[in-house]
């Protein structure tokens, strides 16, 4: 529909009437004529825009909607009050992990899990990625509380982020407590001084929303000592300081009684909803407390209620502290008990929790071929227990599969057969992924190839690395000495690495490790080609997918061929080696395991065990629960033995390899909920 | 080893009022901050912890207290016959407690017992133990079943 009147609009109508339009409309109508390109540029026209969209507010949910058939969580904006239709911004953010997500004047912040923060405007669509300020890894295990707004008198954005050390026994080298402030204007941060920090100190904040008004942010917060003491921390925008102010008297409140933090639309002020979660919902008021212009004083803005059913948040951590220890397919059978529970089991929070639990619970998969059968096949067998009595038989035509590599990692089985052609399986949910195949070349299969399969524990993601190498080029002088591709589970895609990247592993052999991945670096013994004696570990960073060296630890008097095996060391999750020289007399050699620091660069000596006799090969440690690690030892005879931290005592499992049967190798294995599934 | 012999003093959400001595209340780690922090000379009050749950409690932690020199078999014993004495109500408030309490060892054997008492249920029976509404249509519980036929086979 065109407008075509002649008649001169004023000037100052237009503008009101353009105040009105959609964002989408104005940057359309932005190339109607440089007046108009040039007023909607203007602050005031900006601000002014903003005072008019704020009477017409939407809702925006991070939830995952029952009606939908898979359990992601979405961003998702609804158009209008009839939740009719809507807009899921951040498609992937179920994998941004996004720890905070706050919304203030049409700006949408999101913060990871690794403090990395974006700003995001939906309606323009501009998005600026903050430069990171807090970089140490360690700081994503903290408490981190963030904060984002404006001052309204010289319409500056500023972001604050307090990053906190709640496990100060096992970082305490660093700071307690630390607070930026970032300003757009400048695109910087400022570090706050310690004397700037004293009203938040002992003190925990929690994320609040939408919770900035006036140029000055809140938070609730509560005394770490006297927990049941509650405040609002104020943070003044423009000056840069903290506030500290009381809650509000309420007689016969039970101690631990908190609140949320909501802003009263067109008065700008800031009101408390203070829930008191251990009275009967049926019964109790819903008070509203509104903070006076000073931000000193509450009063009673409001009453409503009483109101049934508000979900009780003590009632879902006592149900879910019980769940992430289920076995998964118990989970998977309670899945149809109601949505909210098919939704939980398929939270990556719930998942990745699951995990941690099932960790301390570790069973054994061995590949070997079993004395007591007729047969010779190989089987690939996950025993339930230490009795080793009862089993089941991973594929069973494990040894049709020509398997060259197989890698166990958060319950997750990596196989690679001798075509390169890899597959991913979780035997406890029984799904299956085939990687798309990268190498295609026929006569790669001839090369010496390397595996790696982990995860980044920062973003969840998936990765496995393949080394494929020439080692004849002699015959096949055209194909490279080197190749080396990384996949990513999320983007079910390769990426090569190029030939720079790879000059830490050129002219090395690397031994297949079984379970070596540890905190998102995968780890493997490695051996010059010249001279073939000088041992190391490479290490592959699975989240910067970088190569790193490490030195094999020094020791005197060893012989210049012992080579080494690398195991974790469960509950820890540092990587170990164990270094066998195999030239020794068993009857007299102690065992030495070395334990790699957590900057991955020195070895120090973890225990010493030994002698055992006629022991040929360490094969691990084992977790088997309530505390209690073994250590799987082989024995020239074909045995499997489990040697006893504690008492020193080697126990015979029962489990005989065959004479003259294939290659015995053992792996540790734990149930996970991890999903393979590709998405749609 | 005075220090063993200083009491804390505890009260239920009921007005019930327990002295315990402080090596057992510091098997909490939240009352352990509370002394380190000299806030634990008057009486500590616990909302929502009934005297009967905490009693059961500072039993909990006199047992781990008393058996530190015990070997670690005889404590997983001990727990076992602590934990399978209790019913799947009084769990509920045991765990509630102990996850306010920060006593970890007790948090996990009480979750891990509730996990060994319904792993093997069908969701039927779930849905009566926790009170929760089937909010599936017939077609959508039909699906999930169907799609994972091999988890409802669960005689084991």
């Amino acid at each position: 529909m065109a407008v075509t009147s002649n008649a001169q609009w004023p000037d100052d109508l237009v503008t009101l009437i353009l105040l009105r339009l959609p964002v989408k409309s104005i940057i359309r109508f932005k190339c109607v004529s440089t007046i108009w390109r040039c007023l909607f540029g203007n602050p005031s026209f900006v601000s002014q825009h903003l005072c008019i969209s704020k009477r017409n507010q939407r809702i925006v949910v991070s939830y995952t909607d029952e009606h939908k058939h898979d359990d992601e969580i979405v961003l998702r904006m609804f158009h209008d009050t009839t939740l009719a239709t809507f807009d899921d911004w951040f498609p992937q953010f179920q994998t941004l992990r996004a720890v905070s997500v706050c919304i203030h004047d049409g700006l949408l912040f999101v913060c990871d899990i690794n403090l990395r923060i974006r700003l995001w405007n939906p309606a323009t669509r501009e998005t600026r990625f903050l430069p990171q300020y807090y970089t140490d890894a360690r700081h994503r295990r903290y408490w981190n509380t963030i904060g984002f707004g404006s001052d309204p008198i010289s319409n500056e954005y500023k972001v604050i982020l307090i990053v906190r050390n709640d496990k100060p026994y096992k970082t305490p080298l660093l700071p307690r407590l630390r607070c930026a402030v970032y300003k757009m204007s400048t695109d910087s941060w400022r570090e706050l001084k310690r004397e700037e920090l004293h009203l938040v100190e002992g003190k925990s904040l929690y994320n609040s929303e939408n919770a900035c008004v006036n140029g000055v942010y809140y938070w609730v917060a509560s005394d770490d000592v006297s927990y049941w003491k509650y405040y609002v921390v104020a943070f003044d925008m423009r000056k840069e300081v903290f506030q500290l102010i009381q809650w509000p008297h309420i007689p016969d409140t039970q101690p631990n009684s908190t609140g949320e933090l909501v802003i009263i639309p067109r008065v700008d002020r800031i009101s408390l909803w203070i829930s008191d979660s251990y009275t009967d919902s049926h019964t109790s008021n819903h008070d509203f407390w509104m903070l006076d212009e000073h931000g000193q004083y509450w009063t009673k803005l409001l009453t409503i209620g009483p109101l049934l059913e508000l979900a009780s948040p003590i009632q879902q951590t006592v149900t879910n502290s019980s769940f992430i220890r289920l076995p998964v397919k118990s989970i998977i059978r309670f899945k149809c008990v109601s949505t909210i529970w098919r939704c939980l089991f398929g939270n990556p929070s719930f998942v990745s929790q699951h995990l941690c639990i099932s960790k301390r619970n570790q069973r054994i998969v061995v590949s070997y071929t079993d004395e007591h059968e007729h047969d010779d096949k190989i089987v690939l067998r996950m025993f339930h227990d230490t009795t080793l009595a009862t089993f089941d038989d991973w594929f069973p035509q494990f040894q049709t599969l020509r398997a060259v590599s197989v890698c166990i990692h958060d319950g997750l089985l990596f196989v690679c057969d001798i075509n390169l052609r890899i597959r991913l399986w979780n035997p406890a949910t029984r799904e299956t992924r085939f990687l798309p195949q990268y190498y295609t070349d026929a006569r790669h299969r001839r090369y010496w190839n390397t595996i790696g399969f982990g995860s980044d524990p920062i973003s969840n993601e998936y990765k496995v690395i393949l080394i494929v190498r020439n080692d004849k080029p002699y015959k096949t002088p055209l194909l490279p000495w080197l190749r080396c591709a990384v996949y990513k589970m999320s983007t079910d895609s390769w990426r090569e690495l190029k030939r720079e990247e790879l000059h830490l592993v050129e002219g090395k052999s690397l031994y297949n490790s079984k379970n070596a991945c540890v905190n998102g670096v995968y780890y493997w013994v490695a051996s010059d080609y010249v001279p073939y004696w000088k041992h190391c570990v490479v290490a592959f960073d699975m989240r910067k997918e970088v190569f790193q060296l490490i030195q094999w630890p020094h020791i005197p008097d060893t012989q210049p061929n012992s080579t080494g095996e690398l195991f974790i060391i469960p509950s820890v999750d540092r990587i170990s080696l164990w270094i066998s020289d195999s030239y020794a007399d068993s009857h007299t050699s102690n065992h030495d395991f070395w334990m790699l620091d957590e900057h991955g660069q020195y070895w120090t000596k973890l225990l010493t065990i030994g002698p055992l006799l006629e022991v040929r090969m360490l094969l691990g440690f084992w977790n088997i629960g309530k505390g209690n690690i073994k250590i799987l030892a082989y024995f020239t005879n074909r045995k499997l033995q489990l040697y006893d931290l504690q008492t020193h005592q080697l126990i015979d499992t029962g489990l005989r390899h065959k004479l003259n049967g294939a290659q015995f190798c053992i792996y540790t294995y734990e149930e996970s909920l991890v999903t393979i599934r590709r998405h749609r | 080893m005075a220090s063993t012999l200083k009491k804390i003093i505890l009260k239920s959400c009921d007005g019930k009022i327990l002295e315990v001595e402080e090596a057992v209340a510091v098997q909490s780690q939240m009352i352990k901050n509370m002394i380190e922090d000299d806030c634990a000379n008057e009486e500590i009050p616990l909302p929502d912890i009934t005297g009967e749950i905490l009693s059961m409690i500072i039993e909990y932690c006199k047992m781990h207290v008393d058996g530190e020199n015990n070997s670690n078999n005889e404590l997983i014993a001990r727990d076992a016959d602590f934990i399978t004495r209790v019913d799947l109500n009084t769990l509920y408030y045991l765990i509630v407690a102990a996850n306010f309490l920060n006593v970890k060892s007790l948090l996990d054997l009480t979750c891990q017992r509730v996990a060994d008492i319904i792993k093997g249920k069908s969701p039927e029976e779930i849905r009566l133990t926790f009170n929760i509404k089937n909010d599936f249509t017939p077609e959508e519980e039909e699906e999930i079943r169907k799609k994972n036929a091999w988890a409802f086979d669960y005689k084991d």
